[in-house]
């Protein structure tokens, strides 16, 4: 409890209050611009913080981490946009909301939701590290590359209008985009064609804003189709609060998966907000409002990708294994200040993962009032005429595109994948499962070609661990619900209750 | 009012090509390309030293994670870019002397000038509850079962694979290779009990050590290395004088590196600037934390290192037939 | 064009996508069993999942063309289809098509060219000002003073704001 004090003290001296904000401030920046991830802003900090105090260094990284991964739901909201990968599920039923003008409540929604997606995490860290510890060491090469698929399918099935086909044809050629470069297992390169770019792999960022940003660009070339967003009206938060009292079940169920999602190790933010997504469509009297402007999908997709970020910290505290990208720069950072997370985190600093905790916390207090005052500013510039916000968008890509690896080659990926968004959405296929088909690839390869390794080619190992086997039941299941086999096989079941 | 914005533009760029042309290096700011992704120990080494050479030089120093292909991706944009000293390369060594001989690059490390700053061992590892004692218990299952004993590392050409390949030479048998992402999935599948050993490099697997989740069998270092009070790793030289002397000390080597051909002036203000990084107190600390040798050498002495250092490397991996070309093609003797 | 008509398209060229998939993985499983990789057993090459990919996706795609048959005879579908394909090339190269085809080329040649050749501060605001111009935002002045403050704005913003280091 002395720790917990010893926290809030350091926390709320001025200098440190104010760099809390300004980090807060600047990760919310980042987030909400296209292609600046939250692993980028925090790569970016860890650099300018290098000669900090270490407490403040702490604080500045939590809030920006926090920032950025809250940022990316209001140009997801506004403009169809995700501002990081993990929004994409954010912009389903947030864009709708937008349209119908009530983006300030979208905005509302989604960060309060993310500010309730982190304290629940806080509430994980602070009192369950050692045990969900365990619970990570559970997964292994099956059980990930199971996840993978499970994340591919549910998405698939999410996003696609009534026909899963579609969806899940766009994840597969997600996952085979992931294919390209040289593979994890054996280093062999795949789809390169000698060329060492390609070799690298391609990336992550580039994809995404080229898959969501460019249809959107295009679209403002049309003549006279610059009047489509209904004129903002202003909300009140008495609403607000109203839908978030509402939903206080879906909130803590999302931030529970969330928790969940974020600790196991390579899996992030992106399948955490599906996750939660899809848990709160399948459970809910009206599923087939979701994706048409449904409040509660906003809150979930939120919560579960927020509540990621307390998830991914566990391990990183107690195995010094990071659960997400973002969260392994930001172990990285913990090593330049002198920490050692780990298992003698304990013993050696026991006051760290309170002040952890506590900081994490008072960021997303922050975060919260900032992105109001922010989204005050943004929903008027975000509505600016598109002839204008368009090209400028388009720069930001660029930049976005290059700085993630300081590579133009990636900015020429960018474009490329823009062609392809563009397709996608005229031929009406979804584009967020092609998108996590390139975020899961390349786990699913790895740790489906390592179970096989380890087991000499069989298959069987899959059937003899109990968490492999629920994935797997589950799986077959969404794939045979597609099939129309399916369905008359319920409707018997009904009748028969 | 076109033609005086045009007339503005004009001048803003002479007056900036200018300024590049006459100044004393350095004058703006260097970017340092680490060709993995943040968070490793390439990484953190890079950023240590990038800290002490940016005060000494009194310019800011970016740390720019180029990551992909093993490393290759950066080390490349660095080979194949304008060498002017304001880009300069960070790597580990194993990687960087290894790429001839993979097929990533023609040049060796003597088209290369290099700084060396670190050294860190291999430490070969299994869980607590493993039914190997000592290493003497490991090379002798390796003999009993050849090809059958798992080994968990960060991939091909990574720490951990040397540290593998050492012990396959050492032992006289094969193993099986399963290779994970990176240092950080696997440690967590040795710790998960997914394979057998882990040979990635002791700063990855340091602190499990201590804790008892993981057991430390050997180092590959020359002597025994007291990583906490009362916690020895004993070095394989104890148990296989004869068939380690060839290999060991065997881990990575850490420097930075730019490629041949600066002028001397400023290759003698990089060589004082990294003198100066690597006796700062941090970087020491840091070496501490991470048990890595800080052993910081000049160009000269660097190049002398890496000569039995690359043969070291390039030989294991070509007896192992486990690269494309002859390392003796470009000049690497045995 | 109509749904069905894209469902047609769209299926094929991910028919043939997905064989090229299979044939390609086949290969890399071909030159994985070689030195220095070695790997002869099919389900650990390099080559399985891609193949496994290839093949999901032709059938995926098969699934979408039998659909898009859906209520039709196959002939009488194909012979619909040319109808609505020849219906759609009447009406779709019109002022839409053109002014977002000309933007994407502006767009191709900033991320082609510009950017990889100029620095990046002089190449943005080339792009911008002629994307302003080509959209009519208002007088050419007003395009190039919006032009440049913007670019001020993200090059103080990433390289002073957040120490990043811009292209040249």
């Amino acid at each position: 409890m002395q720790y917990v004090l010893q926290a809030f003290q350091t926390a709320l001296e001025p200098y440190n209050i104010l760099v809390m904000i300004l980090a807060t401030g600047a990760g919310l920046l980042m987030g909400m611009l296209p292609g600046l991830s939250a692993t980028m802003a925090i790569a970016l900090l860890t650099g300018l913080t290098y000669n900090f105090p270490t407490q403040t260094a702490l604080i500045a990284l939590i809030g920006v981490y926090v920032g950025a991964i809250s940022g990316g739901c209001q140009s997801a909201i506004l403009i169809n946009i995700p501002g990081t990968p993990a929004s994409a599920a954010t912009a389903l039923d947030g864009h709708p909301i937008a349209k119908r003008g009530e983006g300030g409540l979208g905005i509302f929604l989604a960060t309060t939701a993310s500010m309730c997606g982190t304290l629940i995490s806080v509430i994980f860290v602070l009192s369950f590290t050692p045990v969900l510890t365990k619970f990570a060491l559970k997964f292994a090469s099956w059980e990930f590359f199971l996840i993978a698929i499970f994340g591919i399918l549910i998405c698939g099935q999410l996003t696609s209008n009534g026909n899963a086909v579609k969806g899940w044809i766009s994840g597969i050629l997600g996952l085979i985009v992931s294919m390209v470069g040289l593979d994890v297992v054996d280093t062999f390169p795949r789809f390169s064609y000698g060329n060492v770019n390609l070799m690298g792999g391609i990336q992550l960022i580039p994809v995404m804003i080229g898959l969501f940003g460019f249809p959107e660009i295009v679209k403002a070339f049309k003549r006279g189709n610059n009047s489509d967003a209904a004129p903002m009206s202003s909300f009140n938060m008495k609403k607000g609060w109203a839908l978030v009292k509402e939903h206080w079940w879906p909130i803590i169920r999302s931030g529970i998966i969330g928790v969940c999602v974020g600790i196991i190790p390579g899996v992030g933010e992106d399948v955490g907000g599906w996750l939660s997504y899809w848990t709160s469509k399948n459970t809910s009297k009206d599923p087939d409002s979701f994706g048409k402007g449904n409040e509660l999908g906003v809150i979930s997709a939120e919560t579960g990708n927020n509540s990621c970020i307390g998830g991914a910290i566990i391990p990183v505290l107690s195995l010094a294994v990071p659960g997400s990208a973002p969260a392994a720069v930001l172990l990285a950072a913990f090593y330049m200040h002198g920490y050692r997370p780990g298992p003698l985190l304990m013993s050696e600093t026991p006051d760290f993962i309170y002040r952890v905790g506590i900081y994490l916390a008072l960021a997303a207090i922050v975060m919260w009032a900032l992105a109001l005052v922010i989204s005050r500013v943004s929903v008027r510039i975000l509505s600016l005429d598109k002839r204008i916000l368009m090209p400028i968008i388009y720069v930001l890509c660029v930049i976005g595109s290059y700085l993630i690896n300081y590579n133009l080659f990636d900015v020429k990926v960018m474009f490329v994948f823009g062609l392809v968004g563009i397709a996608l959405s005229n031929f009406e296929f979804p584009a967020s499962p092609f998108l996590l088909g390139v975020i899961l690839g390349s786990m699913a390869d790895q740790n489906l070609r390592r179970g096989l390794r380890l087991s000499k080619g069989s298959l069987l190992p899959m059937l003899q661990r109990p968490i492999c086997i629920v994935f797997l039941v589950v799986n077959i299941l969404m794939i045979l619900s597609q099939t129309g086999i399916f369905k008359p096989l319920m409707a018997k079941l009904r009748k028969t209750k | 009012m076109k033609r005086i914005l045009t007339l503005v533009l004009a001048l803003v760029l002479v007056a900036s090509l200018s300024v590049c042309a006459f100044a004393d290096y350095p004058d703006k700011a260097i970017n340092l390309i680490v060709p993995y992704g943040p968070g490793g120990t390439t990484d953190l080494t890079a950023r240590a030293i990038a800290n002490g050479m940016s005060n000494f030089l009194d310019v800011t120093i970016n740390v720019n994670n180029v990551a992909g292909a093993g490393g290759s991706v950066g080390t490349l944009q660095v080979e194949n870019g304008k060498n002017d000293g304001y880009t300069i390369l960070a790597n580990g060594m194993l990687a960087l002397t290894t790429m001839p001989v993979n097929g990533y690059s023609e040049k060796t490390y003597r088209d290369w000038d290099i700084w060396l700053a670190t050294y860190a061992p291999n430490a070969i590892v299994v869980p607590a509850n493993s039914p190997y004692q000592t290493i003497v218990d490991l090379v002798e299952d390796m003999k009993a079962r050849p090809g059958e004993v798992t080994f968990g590392t960060a991939g091909i050409g990574s720490g951990g694979h040397f540290g593998a390949e050492t012990m396959k030479a050492i032992a006289g048998a094969d193993y099986s290779h399963i290779t994970y992402a990176g240092g950080g999935p696997a440690v967590t599948g040795i710790l998960a009990g997914e394979v057998d050993v882990c040979p990635q490099l002791l700063a990855e697997t340091k602190d499990l050590i201590i804790a008892g989740d993981l057991r430390c069998l050997a180092v590959l270092s020359e002597d025994d290395i007291e990583i906490a009070e009362g916690v020895v790793c004993p070095s394989i030289t104890k148990y296989y004088p004869e068939e380690a002397a060839a290999y060991v000390p065997m881990g990575e080597v850490t420097g930075i590196a730019v490629p041949k051909g600066l002028d001397e002036s400023i290759l003698a203000k990089l060589d004082e600037a990294f003198a100066y990084a690597a006796v700062q107190p941090e970087v020491a600390d840091f070496c501490n934390l991470k048990s890595f040798t800080l052993m910081p050498m000049t160009r000269e002495e660097s190049q002398t290192f890496l000569d039995s250092f690359t043969s070291k490397a390039c030989y294991l991996l070509w007896d192992a037939e486990a690269c494309a070309n002859d390392p003796a093609d470009f000049g690497i003797e045995r | 064009m109509t749904k069905k008509l894209k469902d047609f398209v769209f299926s094929i060229v991910l028919i043939l996508l997905g064989i090229y998939v299979i044939v390609e993985s086949l290969n890399i499983y071909h030159k994985a069993a070689e030195k220095p990789y070695k790997i002869t057993q099919f389900t650990i090459s390099p080559g399985f999942l891609p193949f496994l990919l290839g093949i999901a996706l032709t059938l995926t795609a098969l699934i979408l063309l039998a659909s898009s048959f859906r209520g039709e005879k196959i002939g009488e579908a194909l012979g619909n289809r040319k109808t609505e394909f020849v219906a759609w090339t009447k009406t779709a190269f019109n002022a839409d098509f053109l002014n977002m085809t000309i933007g994407c080329v502006l767009m191709f040649i900033y991320t082609f060219f510009l950017v990889q050749l100029l620095p990046f501060w002089l190449a943005s605001i080339i792009f911008l000002v002629a994307m302003f111009l080509f959209l009519r935002i208002g007088k050419p002045w007003k395009a190039v003073v919006l032009a440049v403050l913007v670019v001020a704005l993200i090059v103080l913003l990433f390289k002073y704001g957040f120490g990043a280091a811009m292209p040249e």
